[in-house]
């Protein structure tokens, strides 16, 4: 049984049809790359498999069960969750309380992550007791990261997380995100721009533009397909 | 650390209690009952605004329908007090409850729908047809004219709007009322019910709100519409909760205490027709507090008295 499993997901705002019939299919412990142009859909797709749009059509399920369109939290405790493009961390928290409201409200049973931990293994040890509003833009994207690792999803959806990042940051973030792959069969689907590091992260990617599936296999066909280096024309692919 | 602040409330009560004790104490008992209404009132705003960010610029619905439910069942159906307190509170648990959907809404926006709310909560209650209340527009409550009972049950329900802040602030229910301030959608993926958790703001700040009109009817004894549902009352109470120092446990009671006392001595002074210019003075007030004193008289004694921090928290 597949992991995550998109079947024909249809999202609109108006007349415009920011997915188009985009089905994914996910196995557990897989690391699946998703890009494209910006605004091909990327982050609707991000949006639509956490509820945070309602999908307007098809079908969304995680290991088996349909979750389409379930509020947040109960995506939350299907095993799924995510960071943001533009980190929304609780601005008037401090990073401790961050994590134990969503350790508290959301975390499994296993305890696989614990608060002091993760904010170790994300670098912000010593800001545990500093408010959210005051991190820099790195610092609350690493938070949003630990935050969603402390539920314990079994599927993470990485939203550019390394836009801004220095290139050894960036290196960190990969090689945390890789050793909880490989230790906790952590399944990731990651949203990037920086093709090196999802050559690093990904084995495979799906190439969204204009809310259209435009290719899907292994990140190196992706990088010499024509149709996604047409699509990429006139913006950056960043190597 | 958190045993220790407890008792600082607690001390607080004792002494009210002795100030009680010692009798009729005329002008200054008035004064402290009002007081204590507010705090209570203070404290609804502080949970739903402070922690959650619902400015309740509506809260006197449910302070209208705990101090209506109350009269209406002591004048024209001769309850006992104690029974007509259980039924007002319910009812005003019941008016959070069916107002908790307005809390999908965020910032302006409930705060004026909450209005609107209060607005057509009083015009039901006007309107109730003769067998459920004789006579709405002038009730009085001579009857049950008792002002030490309701000095302990203003007292009372004191200690009960502080107990619920202490805890609201030190459990998962503060976690959950912040989360959903700073970002109901991150909350809710975070793992927080985030519906679940807006009702019960809305129901727990009703039942405070209805608690503060029953002290209100039962001490003035005189229930009029325009002075039940007085916009002023919920904007004080406002007021004094950011005065004192939103998601504190003791800012809205320095709040009340302190700015009550000028508002009572200030429209004394201006009797006659300027009676009402303390509400301007306290809008002026208010832009200030909020420019420069964002936290509140709380946040400058935690800067000037660092030592009592257990107290200050």
């Amino acid at each position: 049984m597949s992991l995550l499993v998109c079947d024909k997901v249809v999202k609109r705002f108006g007349g415009l049809a920011a997915l188009n019939n985009i089905s994914i299919r996910i196995e557990e412990g897989e690391r699946v790359g998703l890009i494209g142009p910006n605004g091909s859909g990327k982050t609707t797709l991000f949006n639509c498999i956490t509820s945070f749009y309602k999908t307007d059509s098809g079908r969304i399920s995680f290991r088996g069960r349909e979750i389409t369109n379930l509020p947040p939290n109960k995506i939350n405790y299907a095993g799924i969750n995510r960071t943001f493009q533009i980190p929304r961390p609780f601005s008037t928290m401090s990073v401790h309380e961050n994590i134990i409201t969503s350790k508290h409200f959301g975390g499994k049973e296993h305890d696989v992550f614990e608060p002091d931990k993760l904010l170790d293994l994300v670098g912000l040890k010593g800001k545990s007791s500093v408010e959210a509003r005051q991190l820099n833009v790195q610092e609350r994207k690493m938070l949003d990261l630990a935050r969603a690792l402390v539920t314990e999803p079994r599927l993470l959806l990485v939203d550019e997380v390394t836009a801004g990042l220095a290139d050894s940051e960036a290196d960190n973030v990969a090689n945390l995100l890789l050793s909880l792959n490989e230790q906790y069969k952590l399944t990731l689907l990651v949203v990037e721009h920086i093709m090196r590091f999802l050559k690093r992260i990904a084995t495979r990617t799906y190439v969204l533009n204009h809310g259209e599936m435009l290719f899907e296999g292994p990140v190196e066909d992706a990088l010499r397909d024509d149709r996604v280096v047409q699509a990429y024309l006139g913006q950056e692919m960043e190597a | 650390m958190r045993r220790n602040s407890l008792a600082y409330p607690l001390a607080l009560i004792a002494a009210m209690v002795a100030i009680m004790s010692v009798g009729e104490l005329g002008m200054a008992q008035s004064l402290l009952l009002g007081i204590l209404m507010y705090v209570i009132l203070a404290q609804a705003v502080n949970i739903l605004f402070g922690f959650t960010g619902y400015l309740p610029l509506g809260l006197g619905a449910f302070f209208g329908v705990g101090a209506y439910t109350f009269a209406i069942l002591v004048t024209s159906h001769n309850w006992e007090v104690a029974s007509a307190i259980v039924i007002a509170l319910l009812m005003s648990a019941g008016t959070g409850a069916l107002i908790a959907p307005l809390t999908r809404l965020k910032g302006p926006y409930y705060g004026i729908s909450s209005l609107v709310m209060q607005f057509v909560i009083s015009a039901i209650i006007v309107n109730l047809p003769r067998e459920i209340a004789s006579n709405v527009t002038d009730i009085s409550l001579v009857r049950i004219y008792n002002p030490n009972l309701t000095y302990v049950f203003a007292l009372t329900g004191f200690a009960v709007a502080l107990a619920v802040t202490y805890y609201v602030k030190n459990s998962k229910y503060g976690l959950a009322f912040r989360a959903i301030k700073d970002d109901e959608q991150v909350a809710a993926m975070a793992g927080v019910k985030t519906a679940r958790y807006r009702a019960i703001v809305s129901v727990v700040a009703a039942v405070l709100a209805g608690y503060a009109g029953i002290v209100y009817g039962w001490f003035y004894g005189f229930l009029y519409p325009e002075a039940v549902f007085d916009i002023t009352i919920p904007t004080l109470a406002i007021i004094l909760a950011i005065f004192g120092g939103l998601r504190t446990v003791l800012g809205p009671v320095l709040g009340a205490a302190v700015l009550y006392t000028v508002q009572v001595h200030l429209s004394g002074a201006l009797s006659g027709a300027y009676i009402l210019l303390w509400v301007p003075i306290f809008a002026v007030f208010l832009i200030l507090i909020v420019l420069f004193l964002p936290h509140g008289i709380m946040e400058i004694l935690h800067k000037r008295f660092p030592s009592l921090r257990t107290l200050l928290q």
